[in-house]
């Protein structure tokens, strides 16, 4: 019964094949291609070989770029997650209320990452900010200040926005816990083990999945960040807080666009290796299940 | 597993205390201050509005111009989504009766989720260009359309994967062909996971706003992302009308996401878990 089909097959195919060939496959040979060339998007390409890449070594804004972006995930990763693995164990035992806190907790994941920004900028506003009004509140006016504005409180500031609104992963985690047969915690429960021991026993290991694809999702969610560092601080101050995406962007709007794909390409080789290391790392040992892609 | 010692509850409970007054003071706090005076919002953003200044709320619907905010990213979000479900489940369903070819097509097609698409500014802006689509709302549907679309194949594909050989087996005997049984069966047959893969869609393109920026200035064709970036300088120091314009842009997905929690839950863990 295949045969007939091939025609089918292909013209269905069609509109898949050319999405991808036009918006990910010529994007990353372009990006390739001009990340040899000197070009400002007006005048001519000119070839410069390696230039841009000698430009990485001695670009301190990329460095820093980098180092925010790689800590930004480090922060993803080791507390956020485990964060929302928490949060998500205690709900799991169905403590009075905890459909609505599910539900409080998910809210912030359906205001954009730009109005949650916007929200944090008035928060973090030296005048008349909620942050500061708080201190103030509990009599800790000397801790007051323009948060974003110094230089070693704006990239807290930066993560501290985002870390706690864990309820995508939360979700997630949830729906991954009541899937585990409950026969094992009854039978644990006989032996006496306590709540803390069940989850650290039974719960974790067997979530070795769902947060294979939480880091996963964490990890690539970090690479695109560009709202918050645009809005927030704008790389500032003196370029603390810049991330990758706020870096090409930067770099492409001042017309060095030979440049900006050259730093979009290290993005690009950032992310194929964090995906690589996690799925090296999670499949290590038991090699099990339900790996992404 | 419901007798927990009261050591673990209050440990419990001061947890999820305590993430829930990060999530919900900060918002409270936006919804007060919107209801404020701008000089009382200054003296005291910290307290109950002596007035109840709705007055604010009718100011930043008009200066913000939130009608033309939402019906443009409406109309982006609503074209993406349906073209992103065509193309999508017509390739699903082509990698599922088609041969080795078609699978590894899928395959190369489905590592593209974990591309950063944010490196890709400079391509996109070019092709938006050359298409000749710049500043038009097509601009962003055929982009947020293509960034979308490698996770709303592989959630696609799991779901029609899921239709029984034998369905589609007998649909042949009975004389139907390639695209009939992809209209008249499959397609009814994957809805519930269609609407699933909506929902993504929708608040990717919804909530998207780098591409939105680059490749669109005309106020005409802004979406609400956008909008929201620009009140800043629309309200200039009318913090409090800016509070409220704020308040109504994110409002009504909180709202439709409370009447349709159980479905949206249930799709965005499908999907985690799927993905």
């Amino acid at each position: 019964m295949k045969s007939h089909y091939r025609t089918g097959v292909l013209l269905f195919m069609l509109p898949a094949a050319a999405i991808f060939a036009v918006y990910f496959i010529y994007p990353i040979a372009f990006l390739a291609y001009t990340s040899f060339m000197k070009w400002d998007s007006i005048t001519p390409m000119e070839f410069v070989g390696l230039d841009n890449y000698r430009r990485l070594l001695e670009d301190r804004v990329f460095h820093i770029a980098l180092r925010n972006t790689l800590l930004w995930g480090l922060f993803a990763v080791f507390l956020h997650i485990p964060m929302a693995m928490l949060v998500a164990m205690i709900l799991a035992r169905k403590i009075a209320g905890w459909k609505f806190f599910r539900t409080v907790f998910f809210l912030p994941n359906l205001i954009s990452t730009l109005a949650l920004a916007m929200l944090w900028q008035f928060i973090y506003n030296g005048e008349f900010g909620l942050l500061n009004e708080l201190l103030r509140f509990v009599g800790l006016a000397s801790w007051q200040r323009n948060w974003l504005g110094e230089l070693d409180t704006a990239f807290p500031a930066l993560i501290a926005h985002w870390i706690f609104y864990i309820g995508y992963f939360m979700v997630i985690f949830l729906a991954y816990i009541t899937t585990i047969d409950a026969s094992l915690y009854e039978s644990s429960e006989i032996d006496g083990a306590s709540v803390f021991r069940q989850d650290w026993h039974i719960t974790l290991p067997l979530m070795k999945p769902a947060v294979s694809v939480a880091v996963l999702l964490a990890l690539t969610d970090t690479l695109k960040n560009f709202e918050a560092p645009f809005l927030l601080t704008n790389g500032g101050p003196v370029n603390q807080t810049t991330v990758m995406s706020l870096h090409i962007y930067n770099r492409m709007v001042s017309y060095q666009y030979g440049y900006a794909d050259t730093l979009a390409l290290m993005l690009i080789a950032i992310g194929a290796c964090m995906v690589l290391a996690v799925r090296a790392l999670f499949r290590e040992k038991d090699g099990d299940g339900r790996s992404v892609g | 597993m419901n007798r927990q010692p009261v050591s673990w509850k209050l440990f419990a409970y001061a947890v999820v205390a305590f993430f829930f007054c990060v999530t919900i003071v900060p918002l409270c706090w936006i919804v007060l201050g919107s209801l404020k005076t701008n000089r009382e919002l200054m003296r005291s953003p910290f307290s109950l509005p002596e007035t109840w200044e709705f007055a604010n709320y009718r100011k930043a619907y008009l200066v913000g111009q939130l009608d033309h905010l939402f019906v443009n990213s409406l109309f982006v979000s609503s074209l993406s989504v349906i073209l992103c479900l065509l193309f999508a489940s017509m390739a699903a369903y082509a990698v599922h009766r088609g041969g080795r070819l078609a699978k590894s097509v899928y395959t190369v097609i489905v590592t593209g989720i974990f591309l950063p698409v944010n490196s890709l500014m400079v391509p996109y802006f070019l092709i938006a260009s050359h298409l000749d689509l710049l500043n038009t709302r097509w601009a962003l549907i055929t982009t947020y359309t293509a960034m979308g679309f490698p996770l709303a194949l592989l959630l696609v594909y799991g779901f029609v994967r899921a239709v029984p050989g034998e369905v589609l087996e007998s649909a042949h005997i009975d004389g139907a062909g390639f695209v009939y049984t992809y209209g008249r069966i499959v397609l009814p047959l994957i809805r519930s996971g269609l609407a699933t893969v909506a929902v993504f869609q929708f608040m990717l393109c919804w909530n998207e706003f780098l591409y939105a920026l680059l490749l669109t200035s005309d106020h005409h064709v802004r979406t609400l992302q956008v909008g929201i970036s620009l009140f800043k300088s629309q309200f200039n120091a009318d913090f409090a009308a800016m509070f409220a314009a704020i308040v109504m842009s994110i409002a009504p997905m909180v709202v439709i996401f409370i009447l349709l929690q159980r479905h949206v839950i249930h799709g965005l863990t499908q999907g985690a878990v799927k993905g």
